[in-house]
């Protein structure tokens, strides 16, 4: 049987190296796909997940409730995203521009390359907040209750990004999936 | 697509197709945990550096020494305060200590389509071809690797199928003294802080 949570935050907190491995491993993949879709891609994502993990490990000591380490994480994950978002929005527009060069220098022709790339860049054009929201929820399928808790934000707000954000997508994939 | 669960719709009016490809499973690279598992060591090392320096001051010690040696002691000590002092005086950058426990991640990219096998040779490998291979990521013919590197300026250059010398396009170069052109990377110190 696995230990738990809590065991695990204990050992980190006491300096168990072990302890933070288990974890890792533990909770490794769960977030990667939230983080690969609110920042565009994989290796933007293995920075955020770096940092993500590297924050928990230094602020251990402030997870409340070691038994919802996992809900705590997650908290850390949002947040950072929205920090490398707002980074990147401080930038001249460099990411979407190389994104575009590097498709076309590699010529990419595979379908469900093309649909991810197209999805993937239509999530991009939606407000960082609407992301987030159409993300957690239909992306992750989590509550708005649980989505409330993570980021903060009233139940009604989310609604009416998510809601937004869908709209938004409709209008953007429209000649993607009826082709 | 309508279904409700948890009392929630989750009507998006958006193709399944569209749905399938935004919840498909995302991967990170295979090394990402011994990256970070190096980080993580870093982190305790400099932690344990501040903890025993702390320490040192903070700890009760007894000198047992003859009349004449604590006169020459003494002697020793004010000769040390005033000397740190001027040193103080003329270099006053702090935690230089910090700067060698910290290493810094580094991502190297090369995106070539045509390339079989990609490898990143520099100072800090020793320039072994074979040291540090690098993986494609997250899109056909985009290459790259996360390296731990030490503060400090570090030459490299990438090379393709194993034989062919690339300087990175997307940083400045300089030639060794054989006219070979490499490119040159200037890793800052981490910034060190409570988050």
């Amino acid at each position: 049987m696995s230990q738990p949570d809590r065991e695990l935050v204990d050992g980190v907190r006491a300096g168990d190296l072990g302890a933070f491995t288990a974890l890792v491993a533990r909770y490794r993949d769960a977030y990667t796909r939230f983080a690969v879709r609110m920042t565009g891609s994989t290796l933007d994502a293995d920075d955020v997940m770096q940092s993500v993990w590297m924050r928990a490990f230094r602020n251990i000591g402030s997870c409340k409730n070691p038994d919802r380490f996992g809900a705590w994480l997650y908290q850390i994950v949002v947040n950072e995203c929205r920090t490398y978002t707002t980074r990147r929005a401080l930038r001249d527009n460099r990411f979407v521009d190389d994104s575009s060069e590097t498709l076309a220098a590699l010529q990419v022709t595979e379908p469900d390359v093309a649909l991810r790339d197209e999805i993937q860049k239509a999530l991009e054009c939606l407000p960082a907040d609407q992301r987030e929201a159409f993300v957690l929820k239909h992306v992750e399928e989590l509550s708005y209750d649980q989505i409330a808790e993570i980021t903060g934000v009233g139940v009604s707000a989310l609604k009416m990004r998510v809601s937004r954000a869908c709209e938004r997508l409709r209008e953007l994939l429209e000649g993607v999936y009826h082709e | 697509m309508s279904d409700m669960r948890d009392g929630e719709t989750r009507d998006t009016g958006l193709d399944e197709r569209v749905l399938k490809a935004m919840r498909a499973p995302e991967v990170l690279a295979p090394d990402f945990e011994s990256r970070l598992m190096a980080q993580a060591r870093a982190e305790i090392a400099r932690r344990q550096a501040t903890t025993a320096r702390r320490n040192w001051w903070v700890t009760g010690r007894v000198f047992v020494a003859s009349p004449l040696a604590a006169f020459a002691m003494a002697a020793g000590i004010a000769l040390a305060a005033a000397a740190s002092t001027l040193v103080v005086t003329r270099r006053p950058e702090p935690a230089i200590i910090a700067k060698h426990d910290t290493v810094e991640f580094v991502r190297f990219v090369l995106v070539d389509s045509s390339a079989r096998t990609v490898s990143v040779v520099g100072d800090f490998n020793g320039w072994k071809r074979d040291e540090t291979p690098l993986n494609v990521a997250s899109k056909p013919g985009v290459w790259s690797v996360s390296l731990p590197l030490s503060p400090g300026r570090h030459e490299y250059a990438f090379i393709v199928d194993g034989k062919r010398w690339v300087v990175d396009p997307a940083s400045i170069a300089a030639s060794d003294e054989f006219g070979t052109e490499s490119s040159v990377l200037l890793v800052a110190p981490a910034s060190i802080g409570a988050l």
